[in-house]
Order: structure tokens, then C-alpha cells, then sequence
């Protein structure tokens, strides 16, 4: 296993431990990183999904689902922004 | 040529799929699995905020002398007011469920928080939470075995029947963070003093009003009321029965 993926594997928990305890901009700013580093960062969507089942609510606008936000984020950074960026 | 076109631009398919993966999760993601991953997932969780917690009180308790000598008579006084609001809503016939809060309400985008207490011991949605003052915090909204989560009143986005002062009924709107916004007719008597209550027999506390503004021209003035307890700091809430 190259570096590379260890790194990944051991980001997962440390991003996972985040939604409980730290901020939830933290965990925002985690996955804005991880997207920025690894290719296609899709435990980026599995974690918004765990923050939307703890912490989410029905009544608020749909515009704050964080699920949508995270797939939004992630896929402008892979297809978007990484390109330009060269990355 | 259809397997150059499709190899040029591979994000095509990366969005179909992140567009069927988004509309199954709202869709799909409700009710049954939701309730399913949720209680899975807060037998993890539990024990990490549990940790967490004890960990945020010991850093507490080891603080200077002083404020430890403090600290201890502030619980002496807590111990005595709570064992005499008991024997007041004892009197009174109203139940009160005491719950502790798990989560920070710092984790949650949302301002919700989770407590440690679920259908196991008889919490039901929709019943109001309040502080240990007597401010009315927010609603249940979801309950699972061991845990409960908890909307407060002041959730962005949320619009709510208040009673101003006692007397008129408003609506007021959530802005996340605590705070509220109402806009109201300038015949309406408001003051900086004045206070937002939910309607009910209880008359329960849920704002201060903060900072009112009256533009020349504005047919309305625009309020700002805040909850008057520090939701940050609280760490045990009572659910109304």
C-alpha cells in the first residue's frame, strides 16, 4: 500500500471522530482538504450523511442539506478546480 | 467516436451519479433507513461524546482553587435549587424529564443537539425542552432508542408563534445561533425590555428582545431578540411531559 493510500485510510477516522467532537466547520474544512488531496473523496459524501442523520432536520431550507453541499463541493474541486489548478 | 466522446469527458458520468446518489439520499434516506443508520451508528457515538464530555469536566475540575471552591458551591446551590424546583412542579402537577445533552451544539450546522435520553424512557416527539432556568430551548424532533435530538426554537430558517410581552401574538423567525428576527407593524409597542413568550398555559421564556430598528419611511420596524441563556454552556435540559 503506497503512502498515499495510508495517508487516506488514516484520514478516514480522524474525519469521522471530527463530526462528534470538534465544530462542524472543522469537518467542513476536513473535507474540503481531503477532496483537495485525494482523487475522487467520497468518504467526503459518507460523512455528510453521517452529519445529516445526527444532526440534520427536515424543516430547514434545502439548501442546507449537507449531503448536497459535500457532492456539490467535492465534485467542482475534483472537476473544476483541480484541473485549473493541476493538481 | 462515442468512446472518445465518452472518455473526454468522464465528469458526465461522475455528475449522473452524484445526482442519482444525492436523489436517492433525500428521498430515500428518510424515515426507516435513516432511523436504522441513526441508531446503529449512536451505539458509536455514545460512548465518544460520554468520553468527551468527562474529558471537558475534568479539564474543569482542574482549575485553580479558587474557582474549584467556587465551582463547588455553585453545585451546593444548583443541588438545593433543583431539589426545590422538584418540590415546586411536585406541587404544581407537572412532570419534568431531566436529560443530559450529548453532543455540542458547536458539532451541529443545524442548531440541533443530541441528549441521552430516547423511546426507552418515555420521551416522545414534539415535546418542548427547556433549560434548567425555565427557557424553552427547542422540540423534540426525533427520537431513537437511547438518544433524542432536539430542534431548538431558534434554528435558521424556522418561523414561530410568539406572544410579545404577554400580549401580542407575532411571528417570529430563527436565525440559528440563538437569535431571532421579527418584523413588525410600527403600532406595535416594543422596547428593548420587552419579552418573547411561547403561547401556553406555562408562559415559557424563549427570547430577550436586543436591538429594534425603525427606519424613517419603513412602515415596519425590525427586531432582534436573543435566547437569554447561553445554549453553549448548558449541559443538562429538562423535557416537559
Amino acid at each position: 500500500m503506497s503512502w498515499s493510500k495510508n495517508f487516506r485510510f488514516a484520514f478516514m477516522p480522524v474525519i469521522l471522530l471530527s463530526v462528534f467532537i470538534l465544530p462542524w466547520w472543522v469537518t467542513a474544512i476536513l473535507i474540503l482538504v481531503g477532496s483537495f488531496l485525494f482523487k475522487i473523496f467520497i468518504e467526503g459524501v459518507l460523512i455528510s450523511i453521517l452529519i445529516q442523520l445526527f444532526y440534520g432536520r427536515d424543516s430547514g431550507p434545502i439548501y442546507l442539506n449537507a449531503i448536497l453541499l459535500a457532492i456539490i463541493a467535492i465534485t467542482l474541486i475534483e472537476f473544476v478546480l483541480k484541473p485549473r489548478l493541476r493538481l | 467516436m462515442m468512446n472518445y466522446q465518452s472518455r473526454s469527458r468522464p465528469w458526465r458520468g461522475y455528475l449522473l451519479l452524484s445526482l442519482i446518489i444525492t436523489i436517492f439520499i433525500i428521498v430515500w434516506l428518510r424515515e426507516p433507513i435513516a432511523y436504522g443508520t441513526t441508531s446503529l451508528f449512536s451505539r458509536i457515538a455514545v460512548p465518544i461524546w460520554r468520553v468527551t464530555n468527562s474529558i471537558t469536566h475534568n479539564v474543569e475540575v482542574t482549575r485553580s482553587q479558587s474557582e474549584r471552591s467556587m465551582l463547588k458551591r455553585i453545585s451546593v446551590l444548583e443541588n438545593e435549587n433543583y431539589v426545590l424546583r422538584i418540590l415546586l412542579e411536585h406541587s404544581a402537577g407537572k412532570n419534568r424529564h431531566l436529560a443530559y445533552v450529548l453532543s455540542s451544539i458547536r458539532s451541529s450546522p443545524y442548531d440541533t443537539i443530541i441528549i441521552d435520553q430516547g423511546s426507552d424512557q418515555g420521551i416522545e416527539p414534539g415535546r418542548v425542552v427547556i433549560s434548567d432556568q425555565g427557557v424553552a430551548l427547542g422540540k423534540i424532533i426525533e427520537v431513537y432508542p437511547k438518544i433524542s435530538k432536539i430542534e431548538l426554537f431558534s434554528a435558521y430558517g424556522k418561523d414561530l408563534e410568539l406572544i410579545l410581552d404577554g400580549e401580542e401574538r407575532v411571528i417570529a423567525s430563527g436565525q440559528g445561533s440563538q437569535n431571532f428576527y421579527l418584523r413588525l407593524p410600527r403600532g406595535i409597542n416594543v422596547t428593548a425590555s420587552s419579552t418573547l413568550m411561547l403561547p401556553g398555559a406555562e408562559n415559557l421564556l424563549i427570547a430577550n428582545v436586543e436591538n429594534i430598528k425603525n427606519d424613517s419611511g419603513d412602515a415596519f420596524q425590525k427586531v432582534l431578540a436573543r435566547l437569554p441563556v447561553n445554549i453553549h454552556a448548558i449541559n443538562k435540559v429538562y423535557v416537559l411531559e
